[in-house]
């Protein structure tokens, strides 16, 4: 009889009793420590998500006692893999405080943190949660798009994928309770990640405690992988980010367009913009959930005017119980930045004000106490449809601010969701980028060149004959 | 053996420099202190062009050496010396290539469309008088930092992030990003009277003279007390795994 | 105000320690705002529940989104409402006469419906359900009622052609048995006050509906038993997530509560206002709806006996569409509310005694400061822009009259009552006169 299948376990175990690994025990002080030191502030002290600073988050932190899990490659109602915990805790959640712990915990920080998780509910010691299998063949997103309809995910999605489903606007607005539906359009907000194989695990599992059931049992293998496909192919918006802060106005002949979709907004580049909420002041008027996270801003110009096409996502254009608005800001002195709130006591801004029901104001404002309104000498030209506010600013290009080639104009974008209850400082806003036009077309960098080569070639010619006598 | 030619020599050196320059800085720094810090472009200009007149002023300081560098180069441009084709062909591309080469730059130069200013975070600014001889009049105890990591999280970790690293929910709006207190280069060169300078004035505090605000900072005075802003600092620093510069 | 969000809101009845405050049941906190549809099939017509499926929005008033179904959907979700339905819902024995419309009984039955429909519509008047209930008013017999979404009355204009007779009975009976969650109270009718209700209901022109005739269902009703149609109405019910807001048998939940405590003990104030739905209305401390007076302090305002009293037989102190339904508590009951609004429901600025004061200088100065040009006091003539004063002591704490003659706009910024900056003995001395104002 062979006795080497014996020696592999025996090498193990003789290794294990050498050099044991940290007990259970050390594992878990070492998780509650980290977890005291990291987590606490909002998970709490004993991991019912109600730390000290969980208030005005939403979603809430995770209960780790009640363990209803939301990212999970299990089942409906089952409990997630430690794989699972794993990567939430190192990843973090897209659009929520939770961060990546990825640079800041050791592999065995993170092991260690996923214990003691785990110890928070009993029914980790009893239940052995199984990943499902994600399919691996060929998907079909033009399917896809059927089975969106098939399984009525429009209800809460939207048609066009913008989280703006009749459902969730009733039931976020008529009756209060906050469940948005994911925006799809904009992958990189996605919790759970924005691969086919994520979105297949949330379709299939669900997400627990959200109207977002698990379809398991209701639409086939190969219709959930064709779905995950469609609903990624949907991530079309680029992550939003303020590296990029130039907001270019593309130089066109003839008329600026009044319409959103003209073949010559095509010319002009666009910048996402990320927008933020209100971090200032007190609590009630504290807003970490604005619902547009970014904004995309196009810019035109033709030598006289100049139109800024401003768009984001609103789950509903209804004009209650507030209405929905948008601001551009800039420096109402020349050369200045004053500060990005509605400027300050020494710093005045000019802010552009479209209102929904066709409000456009010009305001002055030195803090946002202190506004002066006037009419405005601008023109607007708003829509709404599917789930997105397309707005258009037009002006002249003198005035106050003027608009300039090689000028850099501190310039704001701001928009407010009434039906979130945004008014007044509860918005959500950027911060401070730069707008400029573009140079109109000329000679001159030509004949500059021209005259440098010309140079060159003069003294190229003069060192030769020298060199020749 | 052939000598190679001094001009090429003198060619090497400077491009290595250049390399080092250039590329070179950020390895080594980061081997030496675990931050790369590469040198900005400016600089790595002003040392190429020190590193060029000292190479001038190498081979210019003997007649000889002056002679041996020019040599090839008057060779290669004299017309009287007998040349092949393909030395007549080379140095007819030299001497279209030089001002085609200054044309292209001088033409992109001239139309690009210039940089917008850019705003570098706000931690070069001198600390205003009033706060030199401010003091932090709280122990470092484990239930300030506590109280200081509580308010911490309501009031600073949206932007500052919940890790210290300045990875909050909204930072992406940040336009400079908020500062990230675990990078060796924000709090961990600057003393606590700076920072209870920075959160109580925020970014309208800043000096005017530039014009420019240079931080979305908000002005924490009135919203929170000398004590809460000073448990604040103190948890921003145990929990960044950072000091104070002069403690 | 705004109610608590259902998925933050603390749904404890927490059982008080004695001598605590008991924490009050508000109504608002509840999980899902949509009544339940497990049994919805016996609770309305077939042909109403097909409609309301297809065109939520055909009602002014509901907020049901509009899930874009078919003709054949609906009738697919209805199948699979009907299957759900309990056998044993409870039916009761009926008089033959109330199947049969006006113009076929004979005379002894509509003699007997009349007086029936007469006591109900007393019924309706004294358990004020105009308050949030609309109904027709042809003639103006009936008041246009007061739908506020919050209180969340329903229409009652198409309850005839809504509503069946076994489930109105068992609602107005016991609204609890059907709808846990519901804001509507129990009023403690009597078998044949329900009865004479729903005769009501059924009969009035008010709750007739005055728009236009239904569409005709399309055929197939009989097929509503098809096992297939009813497994795609189940599909079809998941998929539109109706149990977001509805408790449905056989759909899987969604959503997660923390459990449902067991109802307060009874006799106990938290189970009156348990029973009662108090707050539906009224608030305490922020608590509850804002149709009605705020209770947070009305322990220092009124008198207990007043409290009392008034929950007995609440009296005419406001318009009629804003009064105070008729409970028909018991005398123990109206004492145990009560005793909870003397002993917690305070405000600590106002006093608990009153200096003493002349009653006859009181009654001068009622005169000489013009008391008298808004308020009577049943002696002589006096104003009607104020309340009367003719039993104030029966209704008001002494030391709040005091406390509101001192300072009239402490309580109530918008008060039309002037300050007159009385001093202490002048509200002394006009307390001691009002104090002396009794049945």
């Amino acid at each position: 009889m062979p006795l080497f299948p014996l020696f592999v376990p025996s090498v193990l175990f003789v290794l294990s009793v050498l050099f044991p690994g940290p007990s259970q025990a050390e594992t878990l002080d070492l998780g509650r420590a980290i977890y005291m030191q990291r987590c606490f502030w909002c998970h709490g002290e004993t991991g019912h998500g109600d730390g000290p600073s969980a208030v005005g988050m939403f979603p809430r932190p995770r209960d780790f006692v009640a363990a209803d899990y939301k990212i999970r490659s299990t089942p409906h109602g089952h409990l997630p893999t430690d794989e699972d915990l794993l990567r939430v805790i190192s990843r973090g959640i897209p659009g929520t405080p939770m961060p990546a712990w990825v640079k800041i915990l050791s592999q065995e920080e993170h092991h260690a943190l996923v214990a003691y998780l785990k110890s928070l509910s009993p029914r980790f010691a009893a239940e052995k949660p199984q990943p499902l299998p994600v399919p691996d063949g060929p998907a079909n997103p033009e399917a896809g798009k059927e089975v969106y309809r098939k399984a009525r995910c429009f209800l809460c999605h939207g048609e066009a994928g913008r989280g703006d489903g009749e459902l969730t606007a009733t039931l976020n607005f008529e009756w209060g309770i906050p469940h948005s539906a994911r925006d799809f359009t904009r992958g990189w907000t996605f919790k759970g990640g924005h691969e086919p194989h994520d979105i297949y695990l949330r379709i299939t599992g669900g997400l627990n405690g959200t109207p977002m059931g698990p379809y398991a049992d209701i639409l086939t293998d190969q219709e959930r992988w064709d779905l995950a496909h469609y609903v990624a192919s949907l991530d079309l918006e680029p992550s939003a980010t303020t590296e990029d802060f130039l907001v270019t106005a593309a130089l066109i002949e003839g008329n600026l367009p009044e319409t959103h979709d003209g073949p010559a907004w095509q010319k002009a580049r666009m910048l996402t913009v990320p927008l933020a909420g209100q971090i200032v002041q007190s609590p009630p008027l504290r807003w970490w959930t604005p619902s547009a996270g970014a904004c995309n801003v196009r810019a035109l110009h033709n030598g006289h005017d100049i139109a800024f096409l401003v768009e984001w996502d609103d789950p509903t254009g209804k004009p209650e119980p507030l209405p929905d608005s948008a601001f551009l800001q800039f420096p109402a002195q020349e050369g200045s930045k004053p500060y990005f709130l509605f400027g300050d006591s020494d710093n005045p801004v000019k802010l552009w004000h479209w209102q929904a029901g066709n409000t456009a104001e010009e305001w002055t404002a030195t803090g946002s106490a202190n506004t002066e309104v006037r009419p405005a000498i601008f023109q607007v030209y708003p829509s709404y449809k599917e789930g997105r506010w397309r707005v258009l600013f037009r002006r002249s290009l003198s005035g106050e601010p003027s608009f300039e080639a090689g000028k850099f104009l501190p310039v704001l974008f701001s928009v407010r969701d009434g039906a979130n209850g945004e008014s007044g400082n509860v918005r959500a806003t950027s911060t401070w980028l730069y707008v400029t036009v573009e140079r109109p077309r000329s000679f001159r960098p030509w004949l500059l060149a021209l005259a440098y080569m010309l140079g060159a070639g003069v003294v190229e010619l003069w060192v030769l004959a020298k060199l020749k006598s | 053996m052939k000598r190679v030619p001094s001009v090429l020599w003198a060619l090497l050196v400077f491009a290595a420099l250049y390399l080092f320059f250039d590329r070179g800085m950020a390895p080594l720094t980061k081997a030496l202190t675990g931050t790369p810090a590469p040198l900005p472009s400016s600089l790595v200009f002003m040392y190429a062009g020190m590193a060029a007149v000292a190479i001038l002023l190498y081979f210019s300081v003997r007649e000889d050496r002056w002679n041996n560098f020019l040599q090839p180069v008057l060779d290669f441009l004299r017309v009287a010396a007998p040349p092949s084709p393909a030395k007549r062909l080379s140095r007819m591309a030299v001497l279209i290539l030089i001002p085609a080469a200054l044309g292209w730059r001088t033409y992109l130069s001239a139309s690009a469309t210039p940089d917008p200013p850019s705003d570098p975070p706000g931690i070069h600014f001198n600390l205003p008088n009033q706060y030199v001889s401010v003091g932090n009049p709280l122990p470092w105890t484990e239930q300030n930092i506590r109280e200081g990591g509580i308010l911490y999280t309501a009031n600073c970790a949206m932007c500052h992030g919940d890790a210290q690293d300045g990875e909050g929910l909204f930072a992406r709006a940040g336009q400079p990003k908020p500062a990230n207190f675990r990078d060796g280069g924000t709090i961990a060169q600057l003393d606590e009277n700076y920072l209870y300078w920075r959160i109580k004035e925020g970014g309208p505090g800043l000096p005017q003279g530039s014009i420019e605000y240079r931080s979305a900072m908000p002005v924490w005075d009135g919203v929170l007390t000398d004590d809460q802003i000073w448990k604040i600092i103190m948890f921003e620093y145990t929990n960044a795994g950072q000091k104070p510069a002069k403690r | 105000m705004k109610t608590l969000h259902p998925f933050l809101a603390v749904m404890l009845l927490a059982v008080p320690a004695p001598g605590e405050e008991p924490r009050l049941y508000n109504p608002y906190d509840r999980p899902k705002n949509g009544p339940p549809l497990t049994n919805v099939f016996h609770k309305a017509q077939p042909l109403w529940l097909w409609d309301k499926l297809k065109q939520p929005k055909h009602h002014p008033s509901a907020r049901m989104p509009d899930f874009k179904f078919s003709d054949e959907e609906a009738m697919d979700a209805l199948a699979y409402l009907k299957s759900i339905a309990d056998p044993s819902f409870p039916k009761q024995e009926w008089p033959p006469w109330t199947a049969k419309t006006e113009d076929t009984m004979n005379d002894e039955e509509l003699t007997e419906m009349m007086n029936l429909t007469d006591m109900g519509k007393a019924v309706w008047g004294n358990a004020r359900c105009t308050v949030c209930h609309k109904a027709n008013g042809p003639g103006g017999t009936i008041i246009g009622g007061f739908v506020d979404l919050r209180v969340g009355g329903i229409d009652l204009q198409i309850a005839q052609a809504k509503l069946e007779r076994d489930w109105l009975y068992s609602w107005v009976k016991e609204p609890k048995s059907y709808f846990l969650d519901t804001l509507m109270p129990r009023y403690r009718l009597s078998d044949s006050e329900a009865r004479a209700l729903v005769e009501f209901l059924l009969r009035d022109e008010a709750f007739r509906p005055t728009t236009e005739p239904k569409p005709e269902a399309p055929g197939r009703w009989k097929a509503l038993d098809d096992p297939s149609r009813i497994s795609r109405g189940k599909r079809l019910i998941e998929l539109s997530r109706c149990v977001v807001c509805h408790d449905i048998k056989g759909i899987l939940e969604l959503l997660s509560f923390p459990p449902r405590p067991a109802p307060p003990s009874e006799n106990t104030v938290s189970w009156l206002f348990y029973d009662v739905r108090c707050l539906s209305c009224h608030s305490i401390e922020g608590r509850g709806g804002t149709y009605a007076p705020d209770l947070t302090s009305e322990g220092s305002r009124l008198k207990a006996s007043w409290i009392h009293d008034f929950l007995i037989q609440p009296d005419l102190i406001r318009p009629l569409s804003q009064q105070m339904p008729k409970f028909n508590l018991s005398p123990e009951e109206a004492k145990t509310v009560a005793d909870y609004v003397q002993q917690f429901r305070r405000d600590p600025r106002v006093p608990t005694s009153v200096p003493p004061g002349e009653a006859e200088k009181g009654r001068a100065l009622f005169q000489s400061k013009g008391c008298v040009a808004c308020h009577t006091t049943g002696e002589g003539p006096g104003g009607g822009v104020g309340p009367t004063l003719d039993f104030v002591a029966d209704r008001l704490e002494p030391g709040y009259l005091f406390h509101r003659l001192k300072h009239p706009h402490a309580v109530n910024p918008f008060s039309a009552e002037p300050d007159y900056g009385l001093s202490d003995e002048e509200a002394a001395a006009l307390s001691a006169y009002l104090l002396g104002k009794k049945k």
